[in-house]
């Protein structure tokens, strides 16, 4: 009667936990205002020290009975099944965009991870009561044979242990994903064409875009920068792209008054030619020059040069598909 | 190359003249945040102060340690090193030398890097002072005196290392990082518990993701976390032992930690629980008591002057995240306690710890279950390690307060916001270790 009891809990639970991590909005029930109460967390944490309990007193009985022996093996079955689809959801996500897994599959990714962690700890537990068949447990914690679940559950060691599995086991599929980027990474710093100076791994196009800036702009030169907007996060940002840039002055458009000034009409000027963020066509400069010469790269890496040629809306037309540019000014001034 | 093996092995030299009895690898460890930090701080000086370029100034380094090891020398210590207790680490020592022999094919990496750190490198490799930085910001808008806002630790590093020939410094994190373990792992391996429940609790703390992840960008934590765990290891022996050897090193250590990061006032803690615990301490005189004290605060707190000085003196006042006045800090923190405000802060804290929070739990089931089975009092260690947990929490609730009246952005940092404090995590394996430890002891 007891064997069908832990059956039944342990059925009822893996429901639960499997329709908790398809439909995180259950959790939108319980939510209050200021205070994010997460129901689902909490009854995932509430029910699994009752399952661990069931399981330890199935397999800590001497005579198993053919229930007991189903219920152990479907548990540990699933438990598998459970944490590779956490490290194979992971890593979708890893190479394609946030929040992808739960938008294809409805499968909500963070509870899968806490689930997977409770199922590795099972795990674990499985192995240290199986394979050692009580002893290593008693001598790891000191227990006599007598009331040992009571025993246990008041040794501090035995808790602390237990949470320290837990936060082991949730380092798993976060070392997966890291090794699976580094290897990318590794790849990128040590096979690559790339200038070792430009080899930025984890800002990569940035990296191939001063490359082929700093090849087109003397050392001794000035460069006017797209203004430090959500337009442009990265060649706007003055202080990332000195990084590639330096010697080279830097120039923010609202300063670039007061560079010219200083100068007095003699200097080398250069400007970066860049695509807005949002992809509209629209570009920096957004002024219109006559005379100047140019050279851009597209996304598909053709370069194309042009010699006195005037900048404006008919020019800027023809830009379609540009990675990034270089104006040169003939004279010191805009 | 060749100049910093040697440069390392003078290292070993000193900490093995200063601390015959410590165990090889630790010896090692700290020998290497010795050698890193000062790397990062001899040749600054001689730069900024003598004029003396990077490529140079290695030489200076090389004479301060012969210099320190002579002294150290006919002071009367004798060097202690054993090859054959260092062996008996292997298996470390291959896993950590593969995992530095990995860094050094790595391009230094993350965006911070790019734009300070390594930027800064680039910048003082071709002759420029620290001061010289300032010139940049006039033609821009945004980003007012941002290279002044970081100590120059790692920068320094960077110059003199690309100096010596090597193409990218990325191995250093790996040493800082193996340090880090070794101290961790020390701390925890003294103590009086189950051996496989200190193997999860050295885990726990130091294959921790958030602090792995450092090893892969040239960001600034992980030196100071390399820094603040080797002073803390020291302290713990100092704490034991009453040696004022201990306290010293420790108190240079720490300095290298405020050369490198000066945002978080972990030496605050660091202080205010020292002095604390000394009270507990039975076997000191009160004047040694003072003495100790003042030497390690004034020594741990050199670079700060240095640093603070160096930017008042060749930039002026940067305003921004450095050089608050302790008036305006604590009008401030008056004005930001409202009950809006603080449940905002409270709730920033709670959610960005979530992250941490079987540390916590790791925490509070220690400290209860010592309280339910406890046969002796708190060692003097457990004092020290509970007061810096108490008082880096209140320090960072303080901070964040003060932050959310300043800045309008403060809210959007939750990543370097725990990356500020990764310290907690090992504190409080630590706590737990020792607090297990205490109750597998007899009554005394």
């Amino acid at each position: 009667m007891q064997n069908v009891i832990y059956l039944i809990t342990f059925f009822v639970i893996y429901l639960l936990s499997f329709l908790i991590i398809f439909k995180p909005s259950v959790s939108n029930l319980l939510t209050l205002p200021y205070v994010k109460f997460d129901a689902v967390r909490l009854v995932i944490v509430s029910i699994y020290p009752v399952m661990f309990l069931a399981l330890y007193s199935i397999i800590v009985k001497v005579k198993k009975s053919l229930v007991d022996k189903l219920i152990i093996f479907s548990t540990f079955s699933m438990s598998a099944v459970v944490i590779v689809l956490n490290i194979i959801f992971n890593y979708l996500e890893s190479i394609n965009y946030p929040n992808y897994v739960y938008s294809k599959f409805h499968l909500y990714l963070p509870y899968l991870s806490q689930f997977s962690t409770f199922q590795t700890l099972l795990i674990f537990l499985a192995v240290i009561l199986f394979f050692n068949r009580m002893k290593i447990i008693d001598s790891i914690f000191t227990l006599s044979r007598k009331n040992e679940l009571i025993k246990l559950l008041v040794n501090t060691e035995f808790v602390i242990a237990l949470i320290t599995l837990i936060i082991i086991s949730s380092f798993i599929p976060v070392f997966v994903n890291m090794s699976v980027y580094e290897a990318k990474m590794f790849i990128r710093s040590n096979f690559s064409d790339l200038d070792y100076r430009f080899r930025t791994v984890d800002l990569w196009d940035v990296g191939m875009k001063m490359d082929f800036v700093a090849k087109n702009i003397p050392e001794t030169s000035s460069v006017l920068l797209p203004p430090q907007t959500w337009d442009f996060p990265e060649i706007g940002n003055q202080v990332l792209v000195r990084y590639y840039l330096f010697p080279r002055v830097l120039i923010s458009p609202k300063r670039v008054d007061l560079y010219l000034k200083d100068h007095g009409g003699n200097c080398e000027l250069y400007s970066l030619l860049g695509e807005k963020g949002n992809h509209k066509l629209e570009y920096f400069p957004e002024a219109d020059f006559k005379n100047v010469n140019i050279i851009i790269r597209n996304k598909d890496g053709k370069v194309f040069e042009f010699k006195n040629i005037n900048y404006d809306d008919k020019f800027r037309k023809t830009l379609k598909g540009l990675e990034i540019g270089v104006i040169k000014y003939n004279k010191c001034s805009l | 190359m060749l100049i910093i093996i040697f440069i390392f092995i003078l290292s070993v030299l000193i900490i093995s003249l200063v601390f015959p009895k410590l165990n090889s690898l630790v010896k090692v460890a700290i020998s290497s945040v010795f050698m890193i930090g000062s790397l990062g701080f001899i040749p600054f000086l001689m730069f900024e102060k003598l004029g003396i370029p990077y490529s140079g100034s290695i030489i200076y380094v090389i004479v301060t340690f012969i210099l320190i090891i002579s002294i150290l020398y006919f002071m009367g210590n004798r060097p202690q090193f054993s090859f054959k207790d260092l062996m008996t680490y292997k298996l470390i020592i291959i896993l950590f030398g593969l995992l530095i022999l990995r860094n050094s094919f790595t391009p230094v990496r993350g965006w911070d890097a790019y734009s300070m750190y390594d930027g800064r490198a680039r910048m003082l490799m071709s002759g420029l002072k620290f001061s010289d930085f300032a010139e940049f910001n006039k033609y821009e808008d945004t980003n007012y005196m941002y290279y002044s806002s970081y100590p120059p630790m790692t920068s320094v590093v960077h110059a003199v290392l690309y100096n010596q020939g090597f193409k990218t410094p990325m191995w250093i994190y790996g040493l800082f990082y193996f340090s880090y373990f070794v101290f961790i792992y020390q701390i925890i391996y003294e103590t009086n518990i189950n051996k496989y429940l200190k193997f999860g609790l050295t885990a726990i703390a130091v294959f921790n993701p958030i602090i792995f992840d450092q090893v892969n960008v040239a960001y600034t934590n992980l030196p100071a976390l390399g820094f603040q765990t080797a002073a803390l290891y020291l302290l713990i022996k100092f704490i034991k032992l009453s040696e004022p050897r201990y306290l010293m090193v420790s108190g240079i250590l720490l300095g290298f930690s405020n050369w490198t990061r000066s945002l978080e006032p972990i030496y605050i803690a660091i202080g205010i629980a020292l002095s604390i615990t000394l009270f507990y301490m039975k076997n000191i005189s009160i004047l040694k008591k003072v003495v100790y004290f003042a030497s390690f605060i004034l020594i741990a707190l050199i670079p700060n002057l240095i640093w603070s000085n160096y930017i008042k003196v060749n930039i002026g006042n940067i305003g921004g995240t450095s050089q608050i006045g302790a008036v305006d800090l604590i009008s401030s923190l008056l004005g930001s306690i409202y009950l809006s405000n603080v449940t905002e802060v409270l709730y920033f804290i709670y959610t960005t710890f979530m992250t941490m929070k079987w540390y916590f739990i790791v925490f509070v089931v220690s400290l209860i279950g010592y309280y339910l089975n406890r046969k002796n009092s708190f060692s003097n260690e457990m004092i020290f390690i509970s007061l810096m947990i108490f008082f880096i929490i209140s320090i960072m609730f303080a901070g964040t307060l003060y932050f959310s009246v300043t800045y309008k952005w403060w809210n959007e940092i939750p990543g370097s916001f725990l990356r500020s404090n990764i310290l907690l995590m090992p504190l409080m394996s630590i706590f737990a270790a020792m607090s297990l430890s205490i109750l597998n002891y007899p009554k005394r």
